[in-house]
């Protein structure tokens, strides 16, 4: 059996062990902490107890062909990185929500294909690698994971991510290369502390325009994208419906609605303000796609989506981007 | 003293000869470079063959192999009495490099651990500088060829037969390769495929003989691959 250190697995280099040496390792195993079982191929049977590692905090079980997260693990309390990177997991037990020291966990290479909610309990993660599974979503409630700084999620079948992503204020890197995202929600502007963001290889053809807010910013890939690279037509407006344009009138006067019926009070507090500052408009569904492209990294020019209430808006020498301080700040400090 | 590299064949290839009978260890590799740079004129095909022989070892080169976690790292680990630079990168999970040339200089390149995948492409013909672009100077950058370099293999490249990104594709498996430029370089120019822009880039170390390069300059760009 040999040392490997092939994935995100461990940095260290101490505590290999021969598994038909276990028998006899009972001096030792107490005081072991570190432990690399990786059979890089073949198969390899989990030693039958793991109770005498009691003070085990890394543990590296990857390509071992396991179909199952071994029962025995359930005794090391005290694991703070454990890598099960290249089995054959499709699944894990809901008692793993019980490693809550755990700091660092590697599942990509397994057969993975709805998020593991044990994994939401981890609170403590600070490193997770779900790179090359088949997950086709994230549930909301990711951002339990309030201390996670790297999030890998390379290589799965991801169409969207969920607003909550967001939330997530500790993220520094955020991995979502070859998935088949379409689009990525404005509320990934919030994490501000993203150092890293990797979109290579997905289906976007734009990005968000609050993506410029992305000060902390030092790597963003976008090739393999079918990215808007020429100016577009904007596409056609949608006829706007009698209630969006009575709703328009009811929003951009001011009229008190408060005595409408609920489903009406519903839609008119939905009221959009036009990004084109020299437009005092709203808009409720109808409104025009306008894509504007931004100087970014001082080398690209990135296609921003944002809308406006009418064509009209669109065309006229005001249909640029109110110059907020802080975008001009950082088209200086990228411009260098 | 500038030192001539002289090559007999102008195309990219990867080497993928099996590994010859009398392999050498890494220290054995950094002497045999030393030697051979030492001299006037350099012959590529020898810097290749002497490269081949090395067998990876992690144990000998683990030292200089310090990973980042959001992007690929370049470790000095020698530079020849000043006539080439010896690196070590470290690719994470779906680290890549932007599109990128060599500053008239020689790049071998040996995989030490892993893949890395090669994409080349063809010199743009737009000559746009900077960062504005007008719509009509846009153009796609055209691919020539697509390679993956497996362990101990070794490919070369230079300024003339065109750029590359080397990325590590795997969401799985760190890379780590040996890189060898000669002559060495602090700054190179990288592109975007998609327009053909081109700006100057920093090259930048993250170790330096083993230790962690305090002198690290923060770039404040932003780069865009």
């Amino acid at each position: 059996m040999e040392w490997s250190s092939s994935g995100s697995d461990d940095s260290g280099s101490e505590g290999v062990l021969d598994a038909s040496q276990m028998g006899n390792a009972e001096a030792v195993a107490g005081n072991l902490e570190r432990l690399v079982l990786s059979a890089s191929g073949d198969k390899q049977e989990s030693p039958k107890t793991m109770s005498r590692f009691r003070r085990l905090h890394t543990l590296n079980l990857s390509c071992n062909a396991l179909t199952e997260v071994p029962a025995v693990l359930q005794q090391c309390a005290k694991l703070e990185k454990l890598s099960l990177r290249s089995n054959r997991l499709t699944e894990l037990p809901k008692w793993m929500a019980c490693l809550k020291n755990l700091r660092q966990l590697n599942l990509s290479g397994n057969g993975l294909k709805q998020f593991p909610l044990p994994i939401l309990e981890l609170t403590n993660l600070k490193y997770l690698y779900m790179g090359g599974n088949v997950l086709e979503s994230l549930p909301s409630a990711i951002d339990k994971l309030e201390n996670l700084q790297i999030l890998y999620l390379g290589g799965n079948q991801l169409v969207e991510v969920p607003h909550t992503l967001g939330n997530m204020l500790t993220l520094t890197a955020l991995v979502l290369c070859d998935n088949k995202l379409r689009a990525l929600p404005q509320c990934i502007a919030q994490l501000e502390n993203l150092r890293s963001l990797l979109l290579h290889k997905n289906q976007l053809r734009t990005l968000p325009q609050e993506i410029v807010g992305l000060r902390g910013l030092r790597e963003l890939s976008l090739r393999d994208n079918p990215l808007v690279v020429r100016f577009v037509r904007d596409m056609a407006q949608q006829v706007p419906t009698l209630r969006e344009l009575a709703a328009r009138v009811v929003s951009s006067n001011r009229l008190p609605y408060s005595t409408l019926p609920l489903t009406l009070k519903k839609y008119l507090d939905t009221a959009h303000h036009c990004v084109n500052p020299m437009c005092q408009g709203v808009f409720f569904d109808s409104r025009v796609e306008h894509v504007k492209f931004v100087d970014f990294c001082g080398k690209y020019r990135v296609p921003l989506l944002h809308y406006l209430c009418s064509q009209r808006c669109a065309n006229g020498p005001d249909a640029d981007l109110p110059p907020e301080a802080g975008q001009r700040l950082l088209r200086k400090v990228l411009l260098g | 003293m500038t030192t001539e590299v002289s090559h007999q064949e102008q195309t990219l290839d990867v080497e993928k000869r099996p590994l010859p009978k009398n392999s050498i260890n890494f220290e054995q590799l950094r002497q045999g470079l030393r030697e051979i740079f030492s001299q006037d004129s350099v012959n590529v095909e020898e810097v290749r063959e002497l490269m081949l022989a090395y067998r990876s070892d992690p144990k000998e080169w683990k030292k200089f192999a310090k990973f980042d976690r959001c992007k690929y790292t370049r470790n000095l680990v020698d530079t020849g009495n000043e006539k080439y630079n010896l690196i070590v990168l470290c690719w994470g999970e779906g680290h890549g490099s932007a599109i990128h040339d060599h500053a008239d200089a020689h790049c071998f390149m040996k995989m030490l651990q892993g893949t890395l995948s090669e994409v080349r492409f063809e010199w743009p013909t737009n000559p746009v500088q900077g960062s504005e672009i007008k719509d009509e100077d846009i153009k796609e950058m055209r691919e020539i060829g697509r390679s993956s370099l497996y362990v101990n293999q070794v490919c070369y490249i230079n300024d003339s037969m065109g750029l590359h990104r080397v990325e590590n594709t795997s969401h799985t498996e760190r890379a780590v390769s040996l890189h060898l430029y000669c002559p060495p370089f602090n700054s190179c120019s990288v592109f975007n495929a998609r327009t053909g822009q081109r700006s100057k880039c920093p090259v930048t170390f993250w170790t330096k003989f083993g230790e962690k390069n305090n002198l690290l300059e923060i770039s404040p760009k932003l780069e865009d691959n």
